[in-house]
């Protein structure tokens, strides 16, 4: 049987364990360590199986990793992005949707410091979901807000799926993360313009909100001097070239519980479960990369990513035609998989032949960040709208419902986003 | 029970305490090479090391039912038609996880008889491995633990 083949058996039998249930790390360990066997016999599968685990965790940029889900835990347990949404909801709350805009607003501040979607989804479910709701805010719009603005995060720096995709395929994580700015606020503009046109086409959706002075608004604005700051520390820092990524994280987690600190919001409970958190989410992750990285070795084996991209490439069809082909994967796989586990599963079959295909790796970096965060709102298996479905206590129906406009605005988006490359590479061209 | 318990708390802490050590030493060494234009000397390699400390967290993770599956199919049996599921990939899994432990045990030993050491900071690596075994063999045993009870789950009438 030639290698390409024990490499297709083994995808089909990984998928097969991952019906069953099994541990995503497992499953892929699993059929790492079996068709290594296979292919180069049981010695060559017992040495990788005692080198890969060490190799790829004594490894430094990982670190950035537990440091960014340290300060994402933070900022969920003190609430220290609240504030943005109180400024923004006194500055523009008082129009048609402007609640829900000033949601999509401190969203992107959010994301800013924060790496991972469940940050926004808690830290907003309990702030932006209760004002819309007294201000009578259509239930389905207010949850859908909040599920697709916190998608956000994954796009907008820092974010974990980058560092992941980084490690994965030994892209610069500063250039990833600085390459996610600008579509990540054409994204949060076009949901303000979904927001808009939802209301302005049924003004009980969204009815405005409190009248405010500009007094008012401008001494709202003090109390987001912690987001700022640290938006200001992490962005500054890794765009001027100031810190690198890795060591932004680190940055960012101290700032996050300094000023948390300072502002009296964190409590020794607090800090204990998030650094137990953490150490909980580093332990689901350090297991599914030791498995990701047996699997990427029986990949490199079996040697099928490359027969795969070269008939694809022998098909002579349009690169644009298979990223077009890529692009619904995702989108099919980003609802019933969380964001790492679904960059871990396919950049080792998908990334050989997207750079076989010329595209910008970068770039490709982007598109797959932002067709996971469709996935996890798109129904019927979206992970945020489960969580925002249980956070709320709204029904699934209704939040279905509500996100509909985010997709058409997502759509568009990406479209841009495949269109003009340079929205992407444009700010990593003037990186120092 | 109780023991595996206690095993996966130590492993919390000790994990908990290497986060806090990893952010500090970062936040140390950014500080020093701005402030007094000394970074510290091997804080790169000392990082690397206590990265390997948090694969504890795995043991933790396990006996919290946390590792990351796709429960698209099994989510929808019953409660004993999934512990029959769980139980069966726990049984599944279990020999990779102690085929890893056992392994990075061996190349501890190799990493002692060749006398391996890092190449900054001179530091022995076979501690590392042995901390990389003993996650390893932690986790197979709390994989037991959730396995027995899995299957009184089942059997539970």
């Amino acid at each position: 049987m030639s290698p390409e083949m024990v490499g297709l058996i083994g995808i089909l039998f990984m998928l097969f364990l991952l019906g069953t249930g099994m541990w995503i790390g497992l499953a892929m360990g699993i059929i790492g360590f079996l068709g290594v066997f296979w292919i180069r016999g049981f010695e060559q599968a017992l040495n990788m199986a005692g080198s890969i685990p060490y190799e790829n965790i004594a490894f430094y940029t990982l670190s950035v990793m537990p440091m960014f889900v340290l300060m994402g835990l933070v900022i969920s347990q003190t609430g220290i992005g609240s504030d943005l949404y109180y400024s923004a909801h006194k500055c523009i709350g008082q129009f048609r949707g402007g609640l829900a805009q000033a949601t999509v607003i401190a969203c992107a501040f959010l994301s800013a410091i924060s790496g991972t979607a469940w940050t926004g989804i808690i830290v907003f479910s309990k702030t932006a979901l209760p004002e819309m709701r007294r201000y009578g805010y259509d239930d389905g719009l207010s949850a859908a807000t909040i599920s697709c603005s916190a998608s956000m995060d994954i796009l907008i720096p820092p974010s974990i799926a980058f560092v992941m995709y980084g490690i994965l395929t030994e892209n610069s994580i500063g250039k990833l993360y600085v390459a996610g700015i600008i579509p990540g606020v054409i994204q949060a503009l076009f949901y303000m313009i979904a927001i808009y046109t939802v209301c302005r086409l049924n003004p009980q959706m969204g009815p405005a909100g409190p009248k405010t002075s500009l007094k008012e608004k401008i001494f709202s604005m003090k109390d987001t001097w912690a987001t700022i700051t640290l938006f200001i520390l992490i962005m500054g820092g890794i765009y001027l070239g100031v810190f690198t990524p890795t060591e932004a994280g680190a940055v960012g987690a101290f700032g996050s519980i300094v000023i948390a600190a300072i502002g009296r919001q964190l409590t020794i409970k607090r800090l204990i479960n998030s650094f137990r958190e953490t150490v909980v989410m580093t332990g689901m992750i350090l297991l599914m990369l030791v498995g990701t990285f047996m699997f990427m070795h029986f990949m490199a084996l079996s040697r099928l990513p490359f027969a795969i991209s070269d008939w694809i490439v022998g098909l002579h069809v349009p690169p644009f035609v298979v990223m077009i082909a890529i692009i619904l994967m995702y989108l099919v796989l980003g609802g019933p998989l969380p964001e790492l586990p679904l960059v871990m599963l396919t950049i080792p079959i998908i990334y050989p032949l997207v750079v076989a295909l010329g595209f910008d790796p970068i770039w490709y970096g982007v598109i797959i960040v932002r067709m996971i965060a469709i996935g996890s709102i798109s129904p019927p298996v979206g992970n945020n709208i489960f969580l925002i479905s249980g956070l709320g206590g709204i029904p699934l129906g209704t939040v279905y419902r509500g996100v509909i406009p985010f997709l058409i605005a997502d759509v568009v988006h990406v479209a841009l986003l495949l269109i003009f490359p340079e929205l992407s590479l444009f700010l990593v061209r003037m990186m120092r | 029970m109780k023991i595996m318990g206690f095993l996966s708390r130590m492993a919390s802490y000790i994990a908990s305490v290497t986060v806090g050590v990893i952010m500090m030493l970062t936040v140390t060494d950014v500080f020093m090479r701005y402030v007094f234009v000394r970074p510290l000397t091997g804080s790169t390699e000392m990082i690397e090391f206590f990265m390997v400390i948090l694969i504890l967290g795995i043991v933790p993770t396990a006996m919290a039912n946390r590792h990351i599956r796709v429960d698209l199919f099994t989510g929808r049996l019953t409660p004993k038609g999934q512990a029959f599921f769980d139980a069966i990939t726990l049984c599944m899994g279990s020999w990779l996880v102690i085929i890893l432990g056992w392994r990075a045990f061996k190349a501890s030993l190799f990493m002692i008889k060749n006398d391996v050491r890092s190449p900054t900071l001179d530091v022995p690596i076979y501690p590392f491995y042995g901390i990389i075994a003993i996650g390893f063999i932690f986790l197979f045993f709390s994989m037991i633990v959730i396995l027995i009870q899995k299957i009184l789950e089942v059997l539970k009438p």
